[in-house]
């Protein structure tokens, strides 16, 4: 079920109007949203719920047998066992047809047949999301940061909630789960920055990022021999603000719509694309993920406790390897290194470590900007060979065919939105929540009528589902 | 370490009350329907045939593209697809 669609409007309705009538009622209100929240995603397909339901059950079974284990050994078994068990999980679903592709390779290149058999494995939608959330519950609970789930109703809630489930953010255990648990609702809801994120996150998945897609990222990426030079170039601008619009309207909704019933989730986006590093560019974008790779994976490494050449080894390993998060694919995993490779570079030559003049500010930003375009190369292009083929493209001159009126102004609005990161727009949120309510709903509903009319026809799946 | 954002906005009692947001929602949705109601059902019945979901939309929309139609609320929206098209035109 997308957002912004007829069904999931329908459903919203339902799901708001149930919230808020049984919110005094702990139980049943906890049994409605665990429903709609299954209801929400066996929308994609039935099947799904047995996955997100056993790793409910798995992963609450673990936590509980963690905080009743007292033997340090017992506990460490508990844990390498979930982690284990989600890892394969998501490695079968995510990275099985990878491995055996690159398997059979590698065996008809040596002549020995392959002895891992050809299965089609369907993707479930959001399964590296609610796999994260349930990893990091598991390992709080191991590291004695939080209890576990007061049940495994709540544990359900909380991994399957509706607004975050698919695509994010991913949102800790210590953030969500006493939300669920201990359901005090706020007498006072923020609706000026609840409407805004909504309106704002539709207008650059709706119009920026759907017009970005249609208009010259989609036809350069999928064709890159039959472009030149400027086409090429203002593509991988344009995936640029594409990306960012796409996964961060995504993550506006999910919390502005949370935010409407009463749930506060921690930002995800701040500008990233004004980002002078790529430090800055980690500590700007999907931060929910790369907090995550902070806290389960570049601190377990060791950090930057160890030596210079340990520190940039752990920072390069935590870069591939979400890279690989992101899909199974070379490309992915290219993309991941590109990352790493850069944060080592700035951290060897000290790059934006102090406070930069705004000349030096603005080459940074500049910097930032091509190296991310010039790693989403390899991102977004469906083969490493079309990668190549874009670089190619680059360098032939030829007239641009696309680059029209249209797609320039749709990159200036997808860079401008991210004026409405943050809290930069506060007093707007302010201003917004001062009118009163029935003409805040009208204003909401104009906003929304010709973000629609602007937009193309139709509304793609966000990138990030894919994930 | 700054403080989150949804945690300072609700210490600062930023917002409405609750009653005021459900009358926001409630009119937001209405509005919004009556504005894009010939949308709505034009997009419903694009829906795959037969399936419970294009059953249930196109019968909500039916009744919002009528009264649309009706009081000639699409209107503002066909203007502005239209001036899209003329500007985007090769």
């Amino acid at each position: 079920m997308l957002f912004p669609t007829v069904t999931f409007a329908i459903f919203f309705v339902l799901a708001y109007t149930g919230h808020w009538l049984l919110h005094r009622r702990p139980l049943a209100w906890k049994w409605f949203l665990l429903a709609a929240s299954y209801v929400f995603y066996g929308y994609w397909d039935w099947r799904f719920l047995l996955l997100i339901g056993g790793s409910t059950v798995l992963n609450h079974g673990f936590a509980v047998a963690l905080a009743r284990a007292a033997a340090p050994g017992r506990r460490r078994m508990l844990v390498a066992a979930a982690v284990a068990s989600n890892l394969g999980t998501l490695g079968f679903f995510k990275y099985y047809g990878f491995f055996v592709v690159n398997v059979y390779a590698a065996c008809a290149s040596l002549g020995i047949p392959c002895p891992l058999p050809l299965l089609d494995v369907v993707l479930p939608v959001g399964i590296s999301f609610f796999t994260f959330q349930a990893m990091s519950y598991v390992i709080d609970v191991h590291r004695g940061t939080i209890r576990p789930a007061a049940s495994c109703l709540d544990f359900a809630v909380y991994l399957a909630f509706f607004p975050q489930l698919v695509a994010g953010p991913i949102v800790r255990a210590s953030t969500l789960l006493p939300q669920i648990e201990r359901p005090a609702m706020p007498a006072r809801i923020d609706i000026g920055r609840a409407s805004i994120l909504i309106l704002v996150g539709l207008f650059k998945k709706i119009v920026v990022a759907n017009a970005l897609a249609t208009g010259i990222v989609d036809p350069v990426f999928d064709n890159p021999e039959n472009f030149g030079a400027l086409d090429t170039l203002f593509a991988v601008y344009g995936y640029c603000i594409q990306v960012y619009c796409d996964f961060s309207a995504y993550s506006d909704i999910a919390i502005g719509i949370a935010l409407l019933m009463g749930f506060h989730f921690p930002i995800n986006f701040d500008a990233p694309l004004l980002a002078a590093s790529f430090q800055e560019f980690w500590r700007r974008w999907h931060l929910s993920l790369s907090t995550w790779l902070r806290d389960y994976l570049y601190f377990p490494l060791g950090g930057s406790r160890g030596s210079a050449a340990r520190t940039s080894t752990n920072l390069f390993l935590t870069f591939v390897l979400g890279g690989l998060w992101h899909g199974a694919g070379w490309n992915y995993l290219i993309w991941g290194a590109l990352h790493g490779a850069f944060l080592v570079v700035e951290r060897i030559l000290r790059v934006g470590t102090g406070v930069l003049s705004l000349p030096r500010r603005l080459a940074g930003i500049a910097a930032t900007f091509h190296l991310l375009g010039f790693s989403l190369m390899f991102f977004r292009a469906r083969t490493l060979g079309d990668s190549f083929a874009l670089m190619r493209s680059l360098a032939e001159w030829t007239a641009p065919t696309l680059v029209s009126a249209t797609v320039l102004a749709a990159m200036a609005a997808g860079f401008a939105a991210q004026a409405f990161d943050g809290d930069r727009a506060r007093r707007l949120w302010d201003a917004w929540a001062r009118w009163p309510a029935w003409v805040q709903g009208a204003a909401a509903a104009v906003i929304l009528t010709v973000i629609c009319a602007l937009g193309p026809r139709g509304v793609a799946p966000f990138i990030y589902f894919q994930f | 370490m700054e403080r989150p954002i949804e945690l300072a906005r609700m210490e600062e009692g930023a917002g409405i009350t609750r009653a005021g947001v459900h009358l926001a929602v409630g009119v937001f949705f209405v509005v919004g329907a009556l504005l894009n109601g010939e949308n709505l059902l034009a997009t419903a019945e694009t829906m795959e045939h037969g399936s419970p979901a294009r059953t249930v939309c196109v019968a909500a929309a039916r009744p919002l593209a009528a009264a649309a139609r009706a009081l000639h609320l699409g209107a503002p929206r066909r203007a502005i697809e239209a001036w899209v098209d003329r500007i985007s035109a090769p």
